[in-house]
């Protein structure tokens, strides 16, 4: 129980005035889980990761987090930073004109100094196969580009747990093979959702549907 | 720095509502049909980007933007801050609603006087036009790089503006009256700090702009000619 | 017959244009005991429209919350006429009588538009501005602006939660100026290139340069009957005002 990174207990959500959109929905992921998750559209999936990161808070049920109960702004503020989030889209999450600093971003609020965090990003930019963007403006660059430096800049802060959302959406062939080894390789917990089956058996151990506002196990 | 229904005197309401319809006139003049998403848009962004609240030390404050506005939309600076007055008074309750010409002239005439000023500096300096106004000359006297200079260009616009509307404030609020003396002077002395945030703020923004989209800065300088060039084929 | 002017639709250009009217009219005004009056229209009025309390009554004090402090100052700043020594500092009366005015005049028109137009969408009052010959230029900004100020907004949460997931946080420093900067550039970015989209749809589908607006409105016997009781019992709460001795309002204390 301790050891979890994430436990979700009996979580019920709804939007103001919409129908529940989850009811009673539990949800765990331990060191070294590799999940995958399905579901409909509008079924919710990319709101479970807003409730796994406080940016949406439940109405009743709790959220563990690293052990921790985590009930406000205020106590999802550390879990952000053990927590690789990676956007559906990669233009809302790149937001800096150049390579380097949307990915020394995150370092950077980590307090770490500039002299490390331009050490980090060029480390984490090697790692995935990007050494020399650094001073390309990430407005530019293709879809697939943008979807692995919006990677780095997640990796850069050394994450425990991944949330991906629908990585491979619009990603070319060889993007999507580029970024399906560089995810084999994570030696990381993460949780993905997606549509793609074949991606998800090929990266995951145990998948979950999302639906009527539980998560069942397939 | 908004000034509410019921202060100013009716003269310089009067004065000030001409004077604005005027200069939204003149700003829908300069505007060619193909213009009207992109004024639109950029007045809901600045609409949507007012709403930050910037920390600064205890307090915080929202950013005005106004100087970043008047560089990317020149004259058309009017009519947008006009709209985004009016969203304003319609979302929050019509407050205001008569001294929408003042407070329209108090926050966008400073953003287009920056504009006047400083957009043929950064125009020298984006696309080397030559230009009376060369004081980026100066600046590369002190060897600063062009990037560094861009940065000082949009952090003198910005804070020009805001500063510039404080004044403007002030001296509305002088005009009404002795007694609202001493509002003024709080206000400009409580103001100053964001005047100068805001101008670093805004330096970042153009320096952002202009590495990833300079052809905004060129938008102003065609479209001077080509709306004249649109009316005269809409006459013809 | 039960008849409720809640919910009967008059002509938003009349509405507009009365509204505007009667604001013109109470900053004409600087004697307290008209203002007083035409408070006293303006609270009926909010009544007569079903104005909804508590929302209206949270929009107002936020208002006056915004002036609080001007108006605090004024009776120490006013500088002429009697006053009274108020913790060693001079408190004027004809300071708190201005503070008392403006604080009845911002009011008072802040409650007529809240009853006229309160229920008026922004997309309807654009459409009359449109037909009291408003540019159509300026009327298309304002469309736009409505159709996509929530989409920004959106776009705007997005990114901002997207940083926090990167543990950005608020604080007076270069950081966090610079991080907002290039946040609000791609804000102003991402609006250029949608702008460059919506253009380009447009000429899609035939935009040549003139934009046409669908909305019609009519102005009808409920708009006459609207404007005449309206002047009607405007003219009855001044001649209150009249017949009130404005002395008893202030020179009473």
């Amino acid at each position: 129980m301790v050891d979890a990174y994430f436990t979700l207990r009996s979580i019920s959500f709804r939007r103001s005035k919409q129908s529940p959109l989850f009811q009673g929905l539990n949800f765990e992921v331990l060191p070294n889980d590799q999940i995958g998750v399905i579901g409909g559209n509008g079924a919710g999936k990319t709101s479970l990761f807003h409730l796994m990161m406080g940016l949406l808070l439940p109405q009743a049920g709790d959220v563990f987090a690293f052990g921790q109960v985590c009930r406000n702004e205020k106590d999802f503020v550390p879990v952000r930073s053990q927590v690789g989030y990676l956007f559906q889209n990669s233009d809302d999450q790149l937001f800096c004109p150049t390579v380097e600093e949307d990915v020394s971003f995150g370092p950077l609020n980590l307090g770490m100094s500039h002299k490390e965090a331009r050490e980090i990003t060029s480390k984490t930019l090697n790692e995935l196969g990007l050494s020399g963007f650094e001073k390309r403006i990430t407005h530019h660059l293709s879809g697939g580009e943008k979807k692995l430096v919006a990677l780095a800049s997640i990796l850069a802060m050394n994450p425990k747990v991944l949330l991906l959302d629908e990585p491979t959406n619009n990603l070319d062939d060889e993007a999507y093979k580029r970024l399906t080894d560089i995810l084999k390789s994570l030696n990381i917990s993460k949780v993905i959702i997606s549509h793609d089956r074949e991606f998800l058996s090929d990266l995951t151990e145990k998948t979950y549907r999302l639906e009527a506002g539980q998560l069942h196990l397939e | 720095m908004h000034i509410m229904d019921g202060i100013v005197t009716s003269p310089l309401l009067a004065g000030a509502t001409i004077i604005a319809v005027g200069a939204v006139g003149y700003g829908l003049k300069r505007v060619a049909p193909e213009d009207i998403p992109k004024i639109a848009l950029l007045a809901a962004a600045f609409f949507v980007a007012s709403v930050i609240r910037l920390p600064i030390g205890p307090t915080s404050a929202h950013l005005m933007l106004t100087g970043l506005l008047g560089l990317v939309l020149g004259p058309a600076i009017f009519p947008a801050l006009l709209a985004s007055l009016m969203m304003q008074t319609f979302i929050f309750g019509f407050g205001g609603i008569t001294v929408l010409g003042l407070n329209l002239l108090n926050m966008s005439l400073p953003g287009f006087v920056a504009f006047l000023i400083f957009m043929p500096l950064l125009r020298n300096e984006l696309f080397k036009e030559k230009s009376g106004l060369d004081a980026s000359q100066f600046l590369k006297f002190f060897a600063l790089s062009s990037k560094t200079r861009i940065f000082i260009i949009g952090f003198c616009a910005g804070s020009f503006a805001v500063f510039g509307s404080l004044l403007m404030v002030a001296l509305s609020l002088a005009l009404s009256g002795q007694e609202f003396f001493a509002i003024a002077k709080f206000m400009i002395l409580a103001n100053l700090p964001l005047a100068f945030i805001e101008g670093l703020v805004v330096g970042v923004i153009v320096q952002f702009l202009t590495s990833l989209k300079g052809e905004i800065f060129e938008v102003n300088s065609f479209h001077q000619t080509r709306s004249l060039r649109t009316s005269s084929e809409l006459s013809s | 017959m039960s008849f409720s002017l809640s919910e009967t639709s008059f002509d938003p250009r009349t509405l507009i244009l009365l509204s505007l009217c009667f604001a013109i009219l109470v900053i004409s005004f600087s004697s307290l005991q008209f203002l007083f009056c035409l408070f006293a229209f303006s609270v009926c009025l909010a009544a007569l429209f079903k104005v909804p309390f508590v929302s209206t009554m949270k929009k107002m004090l936020l208002i006056d919350g915004f002036m609080v402090l001007a108006l605090l100052s004024l009776p120490f700043t006013f500088a002429s006429g009697s006053f009274i020594l108020f913790l060693g500092f001079p408190f004027y009366w004809d300071g708190l009588w201005l503070a008392i005015a403006i604080l009845l005049k911002a009011n008072s028109i802040f409650l007529c538009f809240t009853a006229l137009m309160g229920r008026m969408g922004l997309a309807e009052f654009a459409h009359a501005l449109a037909h009291l010959n408003v540019p159509s230029s300026f009327v298309q900004i304002l469309l736009f602006m409505v159709r996509y100020i929530d989409v920004l907004k959106l776009e705007l949460q997005r990114m901002l939660r997207a940083m926090k997931c990167r543990g950005f946080r608020y604080s007076t420093s270069w950081h966090c100026w610079k991080s907002i900067g290039h946040l609000i550039g791609m804000l102003f970015v991402r609006s250029i290139e949608r702008a460059e989209q919506i253009l380009i749809a447009m000429k899609c589908r035939g935009f040549t340069g003139t934009f046409p607006l669908l909305h019609h409105f009519h102005y009808s016997m409920k708009d006459t009957a609207l404007v005449s009781t309206f002047i009607a019992f405007l003219i009855v709460f001044l001649s209150i005002g009249f017949l009130l001795d404005g002395s008893f309002l202030k020179g009473g204390i």
